[in-house]
């Protein structure tokens, strides 16, 4: 069994691997590459500088990893390294130079329209930034991770104290992160900062920002807390302590430093409403739930009383549900939520802290997995009828109420149980079109909106953490599965 | 005669009174009666349409789906509707009328006709709806029969399910729809690129059921050619499996087209959808309702009867509904 969970944890982050490639070469090959300025107000803003504008959009396609880009600074800069008589003037000496530094590194010279001064740019073959990708994906933080000139005398240790500012913790120094494990007051209690995922740098929508905290982050507006520093002044502030970073010498500001006691100023705010993947989360969650809490029942009241009205009811209504789209689905239930509970329609209208906001998108993802659930569930239910095991307890004279929920119920909820995971495949596609809808910001709506605005990064981070969501949450069904039935062995299913 | 031997048969099960001689009655023996094969005639196809037949909420559905049909193919070749046509867009009074008896479902924005507007959204909906579901059954079943009866097929073949089966349909479908840019044949292709492989899962299970039934068991002994195996013993007897599938697929091809449309990813821009229509009136749900909730409820009609006609189509062509 362990040889076959452990083959199984194998296969599935292959899967992951091979899905994320496969978009990401398809994505970088075919979507063409001009297509991420279309939404862009920046080179609309820059056409009457054509010169600024290249340097743009070669800063750009460097940063989503398309080419090398040196600007002429940087350029010289390298040049100098093997020829050093070269400046940056436009000549023929130089203009050798360069280009036979060019040559020697496969980067090709350009030169601006209007300055005529030099830049070099290089393709990146799609194998390299596949590389680059997978390489900078996981990033452990360590002691050794901060190497700062200005800084020769940084200290390098781990070790858990109780700090003065966010009590017991893992305190770090020579990492890029100060508290590599703390504690505090929000879910899930203890938090860590020694690995990450770097997904990238988003662009053009949110320019500049790690795709993993456009996705990760908080959002909303700050929030101000009251924290006592280690120097003992009181201060009420919306700087996230617990999340101080490495700020090198050269930028740190003198009163920060003073108040915190080391180089590790550099915070992120507080911010009031959940991550994208907070918000998806939540509400999925919460969907899952509601959709087990009314499905399950639903079901149980149509096999038993099968063929009846009762029975014939709920398949019609099953049967609508399953055939209308989930576009009219979701609006037609809005409408209905809206006018009846008086919640409002649309997401950021009362903002996430107010709890009227969740039950519309809540309710409508529940819904669309309703109609599966229960049809798969009235079947299971109503070939368990017909087994030996209930004509022996009907034989017993149990009655039905009995039968139903100590032996159908079991048995038939062991395919149900496997298919909780199925379900969270089921809201992620159906979190697209809720959280759309809902105008709620999570990971289903950042990823048409990414699509909008040619945002890649963001749609290759978003298909890689919802194929590591449904792979693992397949997995974890199976094992559930044989955790409910035990005669279920997975690694005997040799035929599957 | 059926009924009668029932009867026989019945009694003598009954523990009775031992018989007696006067009991019986001696029968002579009756050459007519024995030249008669007395088997009920049987034609698949015939008691498939009968049963069909049989439920009046088909009917209605049948009749409801033909006409919608009908409509989203006829009416647009006379409407002349094209969404380009912008000609009514500052005569005020053709704009924002609501439902009457000149137009049934109202003007829009540019003083067009919704009516013609949601049967040409219809039409490119129900187009690829049924393109893409076509396509995805002939290569599923296809696919998914060899892949039932080989198992150097399927050893390939399962972990490209793997890889492909972990991810959500809707998300594939998106990122691929992306990819390819905006069009119609793209949209088809960017649909029915991976989804086979799902309905070609489903066939080969059933075909692996079938496979090492006896009868086809015996059919291998006596030296049947793979192919001969697959389409004449097995896909016969998955007709009504296949007729399921379709059913399903067809409303969810329509569903996500309609979605795709809405986000503004599937189609070019000059081409009418259903999901074009209902994203770009779905501000207009309390100011001019009739401009939102028409289409949903033409969208929702078209799946509903498609989806209801497919699932008893299923049902009348599983032989065991025609006792």
């Amino acid at each position: 069994m362990k040889k076959y969970i452990w083959g199984r944890i194998l296969r599935s982050l292959l899967s992951i691997f091979l899905v994320t490639t496969l978009t990401y070469i398809v994505i970088y090959s075919m979507v063409p590459r001009r297509d991420v300025f279309k939404s862009d107000p920046m080179v609309s803003k820059l056409k009457s500088d054509p010169d600024k504008l290249s340097d743009y959009e070669n800063n750009a396609f460097a940063k989503m990893n398309y080419i090398e880009y040196h600007d002429t600074k940087s350029l010289i800069a390298q040049v100098k390294k093997d020829s050093p008589k070269v400046t940056a003037a436009v000549n023929s000496t130089n203009e050798k130079a360069i280009k036979d530094w060019a040559q020697k590194n496969g980067f090709t010279i350009k030169q601006f329209k209007k300055s005529k001064a030099y830049y070099a740019t290089r393709e990146l073959p799609l194998y390299e930034r596949l590389g680059r990708f997978y390489g900078n994906l996981i990033q452990w933080d360590n002691p050794w991770a901060i190497h700062d000139k200005s800084n020769p005398n940084l200290k390098r240790y781990l070790k858990f104290t109780n700090d003065k500012l966010v009590g017991f913790a893992l305190v770090g120094s020579g990492t890029k992160y100060r508290y590599q494990i703390y504690f505090n007051s929000s879910f899930p209690y203890i938090h860590q900062n020694f690995l990450k995922f770097n997904l990238g740098t988003s662009y053009p929508t949110y320019a500049g920002l790690p795709v993993s905290s456009v996705i990760g982050g908080r959002q909303g507006r700050a929030e101000i807390t009251q924290y006592t520093y280690p120097d003992g002044s009181k201060r009420n502030t919306a700087d996230n302590v617990y999340l101080r970073a490495y700020q090198p010498k050269n930028r740190q500001d003198k009163t920060e430093y003073e108040r915190y006691g080391d180089d590790y100023t550099s915070t992120a705010q507080v911010l009031s409403d959940p991550s994208m993947i907070g918000t998806s989360f939540k509400a999925g969650i919460f969907a899952l739930i509601i959709t087990y809490v009314i499905s399950i029942p639903m079901a149980i009241l149509m096999a038993q009383f099968k063929g009846r009205w009762v029975d014939k009811l709920g398949t019609g209504i099953v049967t609508i549900l399953i055939a209308v789209p989930s576009l009219a689905f979701i609006y037609a239930f809005r409408y209905l939520f809206t006018t009846w509970l008086g919640v409002p329609d649309s997401f950021p209208t009362l903002g996430a802290e107010v709890f009227s906001s969740w039950v519309g998108p809540t309710l409508v993802l529940a819904g669309l997995s309703v109609s599966g659930l229960v049809i798969w569930f009235r079947r299971y239910m109503i070939d368990q009828q017909s087994s030996d095991y209930v004509k022996f307890a009907k034989a017993k004279g149990l009655n039905d109420g009995e039968i139903y929920r100590k032996h159908i119920f079991k048995n038939a909820s062991i395919p149900i149980v496997q298919g909780i995971p199925g379900s969270i495949i089921g809201l992620i596609s159906g979190a697209t079109m809720t959280e759309t809808i809902f105008a709620m910001p999570g990971m289903g709506k950042m990823l048409p909106d990414a699509i909008i605005t040619h945002n890649n990064p963001i749609v290759i981070g978003l298909v890689f953490i919802f194929t590591t969501i449904s792979v693992f949450s397949i997995l974890l069904g199976d094992l559930l599965m044989t955790a409910v039935d035990p005669r279920i062995k997975l690694s005997a299913s040799g035929d599957d | 005669m059926a009924k009668k031997n029932a009867t026989v048969a019945a009694e003598a099960v009954k523990p009775r009174a031992v018989a007696k001689d006067e009991d019986f009655v001696l029968v002579s023996l009756d050459k007519k009666a024995t030249e008669i094969i007395d088997t009920p005639k049987y034609s698949y196809w015939k008691s498939v349409w009968k049963t069909f037949f049989a439920n009046p909420v088909t009917i209605f559905m049948l009749v409801l789906m033909v006409v919608i049909l009908l409509m989203s193919y006829i009416q647009p070749l006379f409407s002349g509707y094209s969404l380009m046509d912008v000609r009514g867009v500052n005569n005020l009074n053709a704009r924002y009328n609501w439902p009457s008896a000149q137009y049934w479902f109202g003007t829009d924005a540019d003083g067009k006709s919704l009516f013609d507007a949601v049967w040409a959204g219809a039409k490119t909906s129900v187009s690829i709806g049924v393109i893409a579901s076509l396509i995805v059954t002939t290569v599923g079943v296809i696919v998914g029969a060899f892949w039932g009866v080989s198992k150097k097929i399927d050893r390939i073949m399962l972990e490209i399910y793997n890889v492909i089966s972990n991810v959500p349909m809707t998300l594939i479908v998106i990122v691929l729809s992306y990819t390819f840019g905006n069009g119609f044949w793209n949209l088809i292709f960017a649909m029915t690129v991976t989804s086979w492989l799902g309905t070609a899962y489903f066939i080969r299970v059933q075909v692996m059921i079938m496979r090492d039934r006896e009868y086809n068991i015996a059919s291998r002994t006596l030296g049947t050619p793979t192919r001969r195996m697959i389409f004449r013993n097995i896909l016969p007897y998955l007709t009504s499996v296949i007729v399921t599938q379709v059913s399903q697929l067809l409303p969810s091809f329509i569903s996500i087209e309609v979605f795709l449309s809405f986000l503004g990813v599937g189609l070019s821009a000059d081409v009418p959808s259903l999901g074009r229509l209902i994203s770009q009136y779905s501000p207009y749900m309390t100011s001019y309702p009739y401009l939102f909730w028409l289409p949903v409820l033409v969208l929702a009609l078209i799946t509903v009867s498609l989806y209801i006609v497919g699932q008893n189509l299923a049902d009348a062509s599983d032989p065991r509904t025609h006792m």
